[in-house]
């Protein structure tokens, strides 16, 4: 986080941790700070503790139902049809998950292996799609719905006796560097009988309704040796009743992303929670922690580097996700003003200019995700004039952009790129045409992999700036400058 | 004794002779001028005007472009681009001034007023000047005019960048800065062309002054200003750089409009920035300048915002404007400049420009369009304007 220019001002890493604390990714105490956003009620398990290479599963076990209301130890679900299953992938991939089903007499686990297919459904029960599975289920990215599982996908499902002791919930942990970024969150869990209709059927299992105090003993399936509790998380996750208010901004600036709250303290899982949000197919990038003197706080470093063989001319990103779950930018919660643009501070650590892009993803207002869960990519036009406010000089720039704009050699400040810069990626044929600003669920960091190799920069503290702002003249009275609209 | 006399006389005569004749401004001259034994001189060939008329006679073999037309009061004064020695790539800056005689400014000599200077940053050539008037003091003396001015220290149209020079006279007596106020690091940002083409506006007609130049690196080509006061040279107050908005200028070809070649005036009554710059695309022949201008408008406060946008006033000033009767126009109309006061003021009502006129190349074995730039100036009749 950065703080604002040359003045002490209120403290914002303060002010931040307590309202983006909650919201962070790792090391929390569960519930404790709120739940997790979410497109649905239920709970979030976060992939924590890897071991590279040694494979592990995490995750959940659900022994408590409630089919009536009241609590029971086991279900009945003799001559079920179907079991549904309510999620929400909140990643940038179609991250895997296990799902097993437990009975009592005998004890004997059924896990969906089989070439039975399984379906797909959106948040109104309407079919999306319809796949088969060996194991692993996978549903895709940033979708929200049902997994519809007929009974015949349980293998050796015709020894299940009539009483369901026990779901599992895991998902598969060997990669290091998804720890803090694999998760998946779920929600209601119902069996269907007979003529069931899809929409129909019983609630078996609505971890909702838990308290806070239900999650943490649930949290012990492993396997490989490994403490479940340790290697996924569990948390409560909610649809938010309401936007998250922000109050810990600066000015006119509200702050998204600050490299730094809620973030890991040890730098070996935060560079690798980091990186592990570049763009795999291109790489060309390796980021880290960057905490120099010159910093409050943390900062991203990035380091452009050769990007995969088979990819030796393109554009790395970064994709981020607003960390205050804050998806509307158009008009704050407790503010009236309309938003003007992405702000953020910038050094470039190298002896040369350095070129970077933003790119955008948000949903149409009445896109349902379910359905379609493509956002409508907005990038930066040929001519944008972003502005600059350099630091140790205050000097005020206004530089031009292609698809990328350049930080001049040397350069640490803060910039400022209004909204109006920022065009329909030319290839994107979907989506309202119209940036709305009002459902964002990530945005991009990019950089041209062969003109910057080798350079470096540091990011932090982006936001959403909501005054119009302009290059203040040295003799005119014109318009409000950064530096004005940062001290408010 | 009276005849050593006579020879004593003649060997003065003689020496004298030499003597101015080497002090004679380069350049060309009036060829109907004698030579020293009495002969003409080398006979210089007018070019040929294939549109409106030079501002001056100019002659094959030597170039002279990249107006900076001032008037000052009962005076006119143009400076401009051109070589030294006949058919010669080397590069200095000269001025001319004029007065009005029968409704028709009347340029008088040549006068070279400023070189590259050996060893240091601009050793190789100086071109594409622009002169402000206002109160400058540098090394403890006032000064009356501003010049800006390109450079670098390569026979190559790279590693540009921008010198500041001030002086009481046009015509001459410029003295340098020593470094170049608008830097280009080469290393850094590229082996391309730099920082040139420079344009001054005053705004308090005082030491406050606008600097807008062209700056073309391995990454983007642009134009930028600053704003600077030079009141006193000794601490100078300079701005961050601001990136001119292409916004509103005609696309030409492009996949975006480029501004580059431009000029630029102010016009104090209506707050609009009045500038000309390059068409595109550029020819694709030799030589390989633009073939039209293009003027527009932009209120001087939306040069400094995110959204600023020019206003077309004239989308192309080509050889079919510059034609005259039984005349086809100039095949190449590049690096313009807005006609102002000394202060860079003009009306936005009344415009007029001064532009470089060239031939072109008939077949890739013609050479005769090399050093033929000439320059011009034309008023900007209402029929053309949009605006």
């Amino acid at each position: 986080m950065r703080n604002r220019i040359r003045t002490a001002g209120i403290s914002i890493a303060l002010c931040a941790a307590l309202v983006l604390g909650g919201l962070g990714i790792t090391g929390r105490t569960a519930f404790a700070e709120g739940p997790v956003v979410s497109e649905i009620n239920g709970v979030a398990l976060t992939q924590r503790a890897a071991e590279q290479g040694v494979y592990k599963e995490g995750g959940l076990i659900i022994n408590r139902f409630e089919a009536t209301g009241s609590v029971t130890a086991t279900a009945d679900i003799t001559d079920f049809t179907y079991i549904m299953l309510e999620y929400y992938n909140p990643t940038g991939a179609a991250w895997p998950f296990v799902f097993k089903i437990q009975d009592t007499t005998p004890v004997q686990t059924y896990t969906t292996e089989s070439t039975v297919p399984y379906k797909r459904l959106d948040t109104a029960f309407e079919e999306v799609s319809e796949a088969t599975t060996t194991g692993y289920l996978a549903p895709g990215v940033s979708t929200a719905g049902w997994l519809v599982f007929p009974r015949g996908i349980f293998r050796d499902i015709e020894t299940f006796g009539t009483t369901l002791a026990a779901i599992y919930l895991l998902l598969p942990c060997t990669a290091v560097n998804q720890d803090g970024v694999t998760a998946l969150h779920f929600g209601r869990i119902k069996a269907l009988f007979g003529t069931d209709t899809f929409n129909g059927g019983t609630v078996i299992s609505n971890t909702a309704l838990w308290d806070d105090g239900d999650f943490a003993p649930r949290t012990v399936a492993s396997t490989g040796g490994a403490d479940g509790g340790a290697l996924v998380s569990v948390e409560r996750c909610a649809i938010p009743t309401v936007t998250p208010p922000i109050v810990c901004d600066f000015g006119d600036v509200r702050i998204l992303e600050d490299f730094d709250t809620g973030y890991p303290a040890d730098e070996t899982t935060y560079n690798a929670a980091l990186n592990a949000k570049a763009y795999d197919a291109v790489r060309g990038i390796n980021v880290g922690r960057y905490a120099a003197a010159s910093a409050e706080g943390n900062a991203l470093r990035f380091n452009i580097v050769a990007p995969r063989e088979d990819r030796p001319d393109d554009y790395g990103v970064i994709t981020l996700t607003p960390k205050t779950a804050v998806y509307k930018w158009s008009h704050w919660a407790n503010d009236g003003g309309e938003a003007e643009g992405l702000t953020f501070w910038v050094k470039n650590l190298s002896p040369v200019p350095v070129g970077i892009g933003f790119q955008l993803d948000e949903y149409d207002p009445d896109q349902n995700v379910s359905e379609d869960y493509r956002g409508e990519r907005w990038t930066l036009g040929y001519g944008t004039r972003i502005l600059l406010l350099e630091t140790a000089t205050q000097k005020q720039f206004m530089v031009q952009a292609g698809d990328n704009f350049n930080i001049p050699a040397g350069f640490e400040g803060w910039a400022r790129i209004p909204f109006s810069a920022f065009e329909k990626a030319w290839w994107c044929s979907w989506g309202n045409d119209t940036l709305d600003l009002v459902r964002i669920p990530q945005f991009g960091i990019s950089f041209n992999t062969v003109v910057n190799m080798g350079l470096s920069f540091a990011l932090d503290s982006i936001g959403v700036y909501y005054n119009k702002t302009s290059v203040k003249s040295l003799f005119r009275n014109n318009g409000s400058s950064i530096a004005e609209n940062m001290e408010g | 004794m009276k005849i050593k006399r006579i020879i004593l006389f003649l060997i003065c005569i003689a020496v004298m002779t030499a003597v101015l004749t080497a002090c004679k401004k380069p350049g060309p001259s009036d060829p109907s001028d004698p030579g020293d034994n009495g002969t003409p001189q080398e006979q210089l060939v007018p070019k040929t005007a294939y549109g409106v008329d030079y501002l001056f006679p100019e002659y094959e073999g030597f170039y002279a472009a990249a107006p900076n037309i001032i008037e000052d009061g009962a005076a006119r004064y143009v400076v401009y681009n051109t070589n030294k020695t006949k058919n010669s790539s080397d590069a200095v800056l000269a001025a001319r001034k004029a007065v009005l005689q029968s409704g028709k400014w009347v340029y008088g000599e040549q006068s070279i007023i400023l070189e590259p200077s050996a060893g240091k940053w601009d050793s190789a050539r100086v071109l594409n000047a622009d002169i402000v008037e206002g109160k400058f003091t540098y090394s403890g003396t006032e000064y009356k005019y501003l010049m800006a001015y390109q450079g670098n220290g390569i026979t190559a149209e790279k590693r540009f960048k921008i010198g500041l020079a001030f002086s009481n006279d046009i015509l001459g007596n410029w003295v340098k800065t020593d470094a170049p106020f608008i830097d280009y690091d080469y290393e850094s940002e590229g082996d391309a062309y730099g920082a040139g083409q420079p344009s001054l506006l005053s705004i308090n007609r005082q030491g406050q002054i606008m600097l807008f130049y062209a700056h073309g690196s391995s990454l983007l080509t642009s134009t930028r200003f600053v704003e600077a006061d030079l009141s006193d040279f000794s601490v100078p107050l300079v701005s961050g750089y601001v990136t001119v908005p292409f916004a509103g200028w005609p696309v030409d070809g492009n996949p975006l409009p480029m501004i580059n070649n431009a000029d630029f005036g102010y016009d104090p009554v209506s707050g609009y920035v009045v500038a000309v710059k390059d068409g595109f695309p550029y020819a694709g022949t030799n030589p390989a300048t633009a073939t039209k201008v293009e003027i527009a408008k932009i209120l001087l406060d939306d040069l400094f915002e995110t959204d600023g946008a020019w206003r077309t006033v004239v989308p192309v000033i080509n050889d079919l404007d510059l034609a005259t009767q039984g005349n086809t126009g100039w095949k190449r109309v590049h690096s313009a400049c807005m006609v102002t006061n000394s202060f860079g003021e003009l009306s936005a009502e009344a415009l007029e420009i001064g532009f470089t006129s060239g031939k072109a190349a008939t077949d890739p074995s013609d050479e005769s369009w090399k050093f033929y730039d000439g320059v011009h100036a034309f008023a900007v009749p209402d029929a053309l304007r949009e605006d």
